[in-house]
């Protein structure tokens, strides 16, 4: 399931993984963060996963591809 | 005795009066500088002047009515353009601090050569929210663009400028740019009218881009047959916009008149309710039944997965825009706006197997929205949850919940931009005074229609007539000190 992927869900305190996901992945982007931009990004990752939790919870059938189409 | 107030009409009846002589394009633009000059301090939709090249364009338009020349179709007409649209001589703000703007440009982006081509002067660049990623038009480095109708209330965003400058007879039309309502918004909240175009309708080639996938440009205007006329003149393929797909074509102009004295006959309407619903306050629900009632709508309709649909379009939002901006992100995080940055970062941390599933997603949705358009020409839903929001309001309390106000003023644009049909918001007024917008929706390409219907609203006097003056009190007021 697609939405096994969120952090949120696999951790008691949603707060707290979106913590440890922010801490680990903007290192891996190169930015270097102090605590409290990190608990403001964390919160906004929060907010993101909110709204696209009715996204995340569809099963897209496998026929359904966002490539372009180029017509001649 | 004084003249009429040329700032007060509409674009087509001043390109009419320069046309003929009733007026030279020099008046019009002196008097529209002039109402910016006395105005805008309560305002602050205007972030630059271009007073001299307004002035040079006027001239070149009053001499050629004098050589005897073809007058084109904006002849003198005032305007003015969102500050993310790149214009000669100054630097592309895209709402950002002034010191990280780079160089002045050295060329103006399509439209607006477009509409200086066509006979438009260009009075001046508008504020916005940052990097056009907002709803509100509170912008920490240029300030907050106030409502015209209520000084204490926002303009909506992100082209909030655009919108209140077109409310305050500041200029005739304006441009702005809509990813995920920022056309819409303002229009609802400001009491003007503005046209979404398909996704790749008009050009953005010269403009600052926010997230490839969803960026429109459009106009605002006071009128239905403003809007056509301007998208008109400024329609065409453009080299310097990737997605760019629509060639001029006939006169949109021309139907949006016949209608306006005709009415449409046997046209196919049907109201969206359920989430769009579930989402608007009172008045936005009344807005938009009442003209689901002005068009005889045969059916209302529930779509399936509109919030995922509103979720899509703020993952792909979030993702493309912090992917565009991570190198400043990197660099210059203390410089960039503090309202937005942060979301902006996050959009650029997350997985990207939810990025794919939003773009597949993009798909479905749009497969299952072109199947209604064999069945309906126009769809009717509200533009904003509410009337303008008080500056600095945090919460939303709306049917389907609380919800933070900043991001979530676009919830009812958001699933229709995500997959680029054409809109235009019509204002209509409320019970308080204050205008509301409601969208009609036409199947792509279909600008034609969603106009027309506009002009049949606006001919029969059914929407918000703006009636602005800014109020005494508020002058020179402690609000306004740090503007």
């Amino acid at each position: 399931m697609e939405h096994d992927k969120n952090p949120a869900k696999d951790a008691a305190n949603p707060a707290s993984a979106w913590l440890d996901y922010a801490s680990i992945v903007s290192q891996a982007q190169g930015y270097q963060l102090d605590d409290a931009q990190l608990a403001r990004v964390a919160a906004q990752l929060e907010l993101i996963s909110a709204v696209a939790a009715p996204l995340l919870s569809l099963q897209l059938p496998a026929e359904i591809e966002p490539a372009p189409v180029f017509r001649p | 005795m004084s003249g009429p107030s040329w700032e007060k009409l509409a674009a087509w009846q001043i390109a009419d009066a320069v046309s003929c002589g009733e007026v030279s394009a020099h008046e019009v633009v002196t008097q529209v500088l002039q109402t910016v000059r006395s105005r805008d301090a309560n305002i602050n939709a205007y972030t630059d002047l271009t007073e001299r090249r307004a002035l040079e364009e006027a001239a070149a338009i009053d001499a050629r009515r004098m050589r005897g020349e073809p007058m084109p179709a904006l002849a003198g007409v005032p305007y003015a353009v969102k500050n993310l649209f790149d214009v000669e001589g100054l630097p592309t703000l895209a709402g950002g601090h002034r010191g990280r703007a780079g160089p002045a440009k050295s060329n103006d982006a399509t439209l607006v050569t477009r509409a200086a081509d066509a006979g438009a002067c260009l009075i001046g660049t508008l504020n916005m929210d940052a990097y056009a990623y907002g709803f509100t038009t509170e912008n920490s480095f240029h300030g907050v663009t106030r409502n015209p109708h209520d000084p204490l209330r926002v303009a909506g965003g992100s082209s909030g400028g655009s919108g209140a400058a077109v409310a305050a007879d500041m200029c005739a039309f304006s441009l702005g740019s809509d990813t995920n309502g920022s056309i819409r918004v303002p229009s609802s909240f400001c009491g003007v009218f503005g046209l979404k175009p398909t996704f790749g309708g008009l050009s953005r080639g010269g403009s600052r881009p926010f997230v490839h996938n969803i960026d429109h440009v459009g106009p605002f205007a006071r009128g239905t047959r403003d809007l056509a006329r301007v998208f008109d003149v400024l329609v065409g393929l453009d080299p310097r916009d990737h997605a760019c797909s629509r060639a001029a074509g006939p006169s949109v102009e021309t139907g949006v008149m016949r209608a306006a004295q005709e009415g449409i006959s046997g046209l196919r309407v049907a109201r969206l309710n359920g989430y769009f619903d579930r989402w608007a306050g009172p008045d936005a629900r009344t807005a938009s039944r009442s003209v689901a009632m002005m068009f005889s709508a045969q059916e209302e309709l529930d779509l399936p997965d509109v919030a995922a649909a509103r979720g899509a379009g703020f993952v792909i939002t979030a993702s493309e825009s912090g992917e565009l901006y991570r190198g400043e992100l990197q660099a210059h995080y203390e410089d960039m706006e503090p309202l937005n940055r942060d979301r902006m970062l996050a959009g650029s941390l997350l997985p990207a197997t939810w990025y794919v599933q939003a773009q597949r997603f993009r798909q479905q949705f749009l497969r299952q929205m072109l199947a209604l358009f064999e069945r309906f020409d126009l769809l009717v839903a509200p533009a904003t949850p509410c009337v303008a929001t008080e500056i600095g309001q945090q919460w939303l309390d709306l049917p389907g919940g609380r919800v933070p106000t900043r991001p979530s003023i676009g919830l009812l644009t958001q699933p229709i931009s995500f997959i680029g049909l054409p809109v235009v918001a019509v204002p209509l007024p409320t019970a308080n005074g204050m205008p509301i917008g409601v969208q009609l929706i036409a199947a792509p390409g279909r600008e034609d229609i969603a106009l027309a219907a506009a002009a049949v609203l606006e001919a029969g006097g059914h929407t918000f007539v703006p009636r602005v003056s800014p109020p005494e009190p508020y002058r020179g007021s402690a609000l306004y000190e740090n503007r």
